[in-house]
């Protein structure tokens, strides 16, 4: 007899039927040897599992599929029969329930893109339950389509079989854990990351874990470990048919090639063995990260941008501020900016021109009476934009004060969603970075977002000036508009508003 | 590579009654077949050229096939040819000049595909406009496509010249001298060469292959116009088919005056069905069903006349036989 010992324990434990049936169990031991032969070798010393041989298992007391009442079974998903395949019908069934079913056995024939195959049983058993009917259109891959049982004494427990979600078997790279639900609106323009010395970053959202299970040991059988190496599969992304997600010879020889070399759902920062010829390191996407990709690409693949430029003098500006700024040393108050000006400005501007002060609904734009605008902020972590609210009744150092006071709470991560969802209109500031000028993103479902460049000293024309020119302060900045809600003469209108406030700073006093 | 006489193919999992016109080719005398590989419904006739690649499963290659004939086709003849993502042949990149479809077994599996070089194009559109009306069923439906012959673009396209070039392509490209013994005609029902095949032969001949392998499916049809007792009314009929059989026709009337022979024609219908869609089997039900509801007693002529109406619908609905 031959020396496989699963074959000796499993007789040996069994009871008598099994003893009889050695004989096939032999067979299908060199059944399976001949069929890989690359990976088997000629010793019988060699300890391997066949494919049933799941069901015989060592630890007699781990039931496959046991589900409470019913008897051990094997469900038999819709596999897929070639690389391509996605969906398939069953045009016949080849057996019926209650038939008996042989290894090899064609159980039924499936249709898929033009091209017609059997299904074939890599189990022996009993058809219990056929779980989706002949004729049936555009079943996805790894639905359960019928169940096979061991004894024929079994195939009545099924009779009522109803199939629950759980039974079905997607296949592996589509069974990963979607990310947990992102924070709502964070949308900011583009910006490279903070440079200077971080404060403590804000907490990191959870990770999604991949499905399939990571880490230190990966659950597989012996001969899907031998196959999946001969593959070159990955097994730590496939998802495993066997008891407790174990992966078993079929999950290996049905995964379509090349799934396994990356890895399948976002997890721990895992350095892949170069295949390519740089070295690199793979980082996890955090939730503010996936916000922020997610609401960009729409935001630039929906809304029909468009870009205004303007060069402002912010020489009275930068004087201005100087003597306030004087003023409110003396009283212990916050330092003014130029960019608290420029919000300031803004918002007069949208009065002005309330339709740079709007969102697109869909059907319908909605003209905001108040001018709550959202500042920029570059965190560790990524952008975020915090709103101050009614700018248009605030005064210069009330406005630098809620600007100080949310950057500061945005670094630190306790910003609250009320305070950055919503608002009316962006600014965008990379003037600090040494940008001269760049076009925003529009932070949907806004109208309008400046990008304000950095103020340089330049040389004007003056035709007052004995030489002929001057120096000045000019700084550029750039308003991106949605051509839906603010048509090009309007944003040019605005820009002009704005123009007029910041080069005559006492307009801003009307 | 082979042409056969006018034919309408339909695919493995397909109704050839709601694909193609069945009493059209009854009339016409063309041959009505289903494959066992999958795909859509097709015309064939001499002027189409059929190309079968017979290989291993693990040689299975559509694409392989398809860029092969492309190929051999476009080094001698200057038209610009390219395979599209279902796998179809398309001429200028408008026009199919080519359907694929396939099968695959355990170990060996073929590829066919059909070459419009000169079909009959009128007859093609024609045969493959179905009249049926009201039908709902899971079969694979027929994908459409407005068709081109080969010759049209390039007059020396013949039967002969595509065999002979993609022929010898193919030889050429699996590095096979252009032989006699590479490059010859055969017979497929020659028992000899090809035992089995006289059985394979009459299965696929057989009305059980060609019709009843449909998938099961249903009619719905509504009939109005007709009056009773100055009273407008309509006629539902429903027919469910299995396995190509009628396995149950059902009305409603809408007139309560009718109720009772509402109730009389659909036991009727439930004793007298169950029998094969065939044209025989419904002149059959016609009969009998005239024989039941004809002038016994006086005062019934009226109702005979609605029950003649009735017929006709139910008629009417199976009117793509």
């Amino acid at each position: 007899m031959h020396r496989c010992p699963q074959i000796l324990r499993t007789v040996a434990h069994q009871r008598i039927r099994f003893v009889a049936q050695a004989p096939s169990l032999q067979c299908l031991c060199f059944k399976v040897l001949n069929r890989y032969p690359s990976t088997r070798q000629a010793s019988t010393s060699t300890p391997f599992f066949l494919r049933q041989s799941a069901k015989h298992s060592l630890n007699d007391t781990k039931r496959f599929y046991s589900s409470g009442s019913l008897p051990e079974h094997v469900k038999v998903c819709l596999p897929a029969l070639s690389p391509t395949m996605e969906l398939g019908t069953i045009i016949s069934w080849q057996k019926k329930e209650g038939d008996k079913v042989s290894e090899g056995d064609l159980l039924a024939e499936i249709e898929t893109d033009k091209a017609i195959m059997g299904l074939e049983s890599s189990d022996e058993g009993y058809l219990a339950k056929i779980l989706i009917q002949e004729g049936t259109k555009d079943i996805p891959l790894g639905k359960l389509m019928c169940i096979i049982v061991e004894e024929e004494g079994d195939v009545a427990a099924f009779k009522d079989y109803v199939p629950q979600p759980g039974d079905d078997q997607p296949p592996p790279g589509k069974a990963s854990a979607p990310p947990p639900p992102p924070p709502a609106a964070a949308a900011p323009p583009p910006v490279a990351a903070a440079t200077s010395a971080p404060p403590p970053p804000r907490p990191a959202a959870p990770i999604a874990p991949p499905a399939g299970g990571q880490g230190a040991r990966i659950f597989a059988t012996p001969l899907a470990k031998t196959l999946a190496a001969e593959k070159g599969v990955d097994l730590r992304s496939l998802g495993g048919s066997g008891p407790d997600g174990q992966i078993r010879a079929n999950d290996v020889l049905t995964a379509t090639p090349g799934v396994g070399l990356a890895p399948g759902a976002p997890g721990a920062a895992v350095s892949v063995p170069a295949a390519a010829s740089t070295s690199f390191v793979d980082l996890p996407l955090t939730n503010m990260r996936q916000v922020i990709a997610k609401r960009l690409t729409l935001s630039k693949q929906t809304i029909p941008h468009y870009y205004l430029n303007i060069d402002i003098n912010v020489d009275k500006i930068l004087s201005i501020r100087k003597q306030l700024n004087a003023a409110q040393a003396r009283t212990g108050g916050k330092k003014i900016s130029v960019n608290d000006f420029i919000i300031k400005a803004s918002a007069l501007a949208s009065k002005k021109v309330p339709e740079a002060n709007s969102a697109w609904m869909g059907d319908f734009i909605r003209q905001y009476n108040t001018m709550d605008i959202s500042v920029a902020v570059a965190t560790d972590n990524g952008l975020i934009t915090p709103i101050v609210f009614n700018v248009e009744s605030k005064g210069l150092s009330q406005i630098a004060e809620d600007v100080a006071t949310l950057a500061a709470k945005a670094r630190e991560g306790k910003l609250q969603p009320q305070e950055f969802q919503g608002g009316t209109f962006t600014i965008s500031n990379l003037g600090m970075f040494g940008i001269k000028n760049f076009s925003a993103v529009i932070n949907p479902p806004q109208a309008c977002i400046l990008a304000v460049g950095g103020a340089e000293q330049v040389v004007v024309v003056d035709p007052d000036a004995p030489s002929g020119f001057r120096s000045s302060h000019m700084m550029t900045v750039t308003l991106s508009c949605d051509h839906r809600v603010v048509d090009g003469a309007v944003g040019a209108q605005w820009m002009a508003e704005f123009k007029t406030l910041m080069e005559h700073p006492e307009a801003m006093l009307l | 590579m082979w042409k056969n006489k006018p034919a309408i193919v339909s695919g493995r999992h397909q109704n050839p009654w709601l694909e193609a016109n069945i009493p059209l080719a009854a009339s016409l005398d063309l041959d009505i077949a289903r494959r066992s590989s999958g795909g859509g419904t097709v015309y064939h006739d001499e002027g189409n050229l059929n190309l079968s690649f017979l290989k291993s499963r693990d040689s299975y290659n559509r694409k392989e096939n398809l860029d092969l004939v492309v190929e051999a086709i476009t080094n001698r003849w200057d038209i610009d040819l390219t395979v599209n993502d279902r796998d179809d042949i398309m001429l200028n990149k408008l026009y199919k000049v080519s359907g694929t479809a396939a099968k695959l077994g355990r170990l060996q599996s073929y590829h066919h595909f059909t070459l419009l070089h000169c079909v009959n194009q009128d007859l093609l559109q024609r045969c493959l406009t179905s009249p049926m009306q009201g039908a709902s069923s899971k079969a694979t439906k027929s994908f459409p496509a407005t068709v081109m012959n080969l010759s049209e673009q390039e007059p020396d396209i013949t039967f002969e010249s595509l065999i002979n070039t993609i022929g010898r392509h193919f030889l050429a490209e699996v590095g096979q001298k252009i032989t006699p013994d590479n490059f010859h005609y055969l017979n497929p029902l020659c028992e000899e060469d090809f035992p089995g095949v006289t059985d394979i032969a009459y299965k696929l001949q057989t009305w059980e292959w060609r019709f009843g392998k449909s998938p099961d499916f249903s009619i719905h049809r509504n009939f109005t116009g007709q009056t009773f007792k100055s009273r407008p009314y309509s006629v539902q009929v429903n027919v469910a088919v299995r396995k190509g059989a009628l396995t149950s026709i059902e009305i409603g009337v809408d007139n309560p005056d009718l109720e009772l022979l509402d109730c009389l024609i659909n036991q009727f219908c439930k004793d007298h069905s169950g029998f094969l869609l065939m044209h025989d089997n419904v002149k059959d039900f016609e009969s009998k069903f005239l024989y039941c509801f004809s002038e016994s007693e006086d005062g019934q002529s009226e109702y005979v006349t609605e029950a003649q109406w009735i017929l006709k619908c139910i008629v009417s609905s199976l009117d793509f036989l």
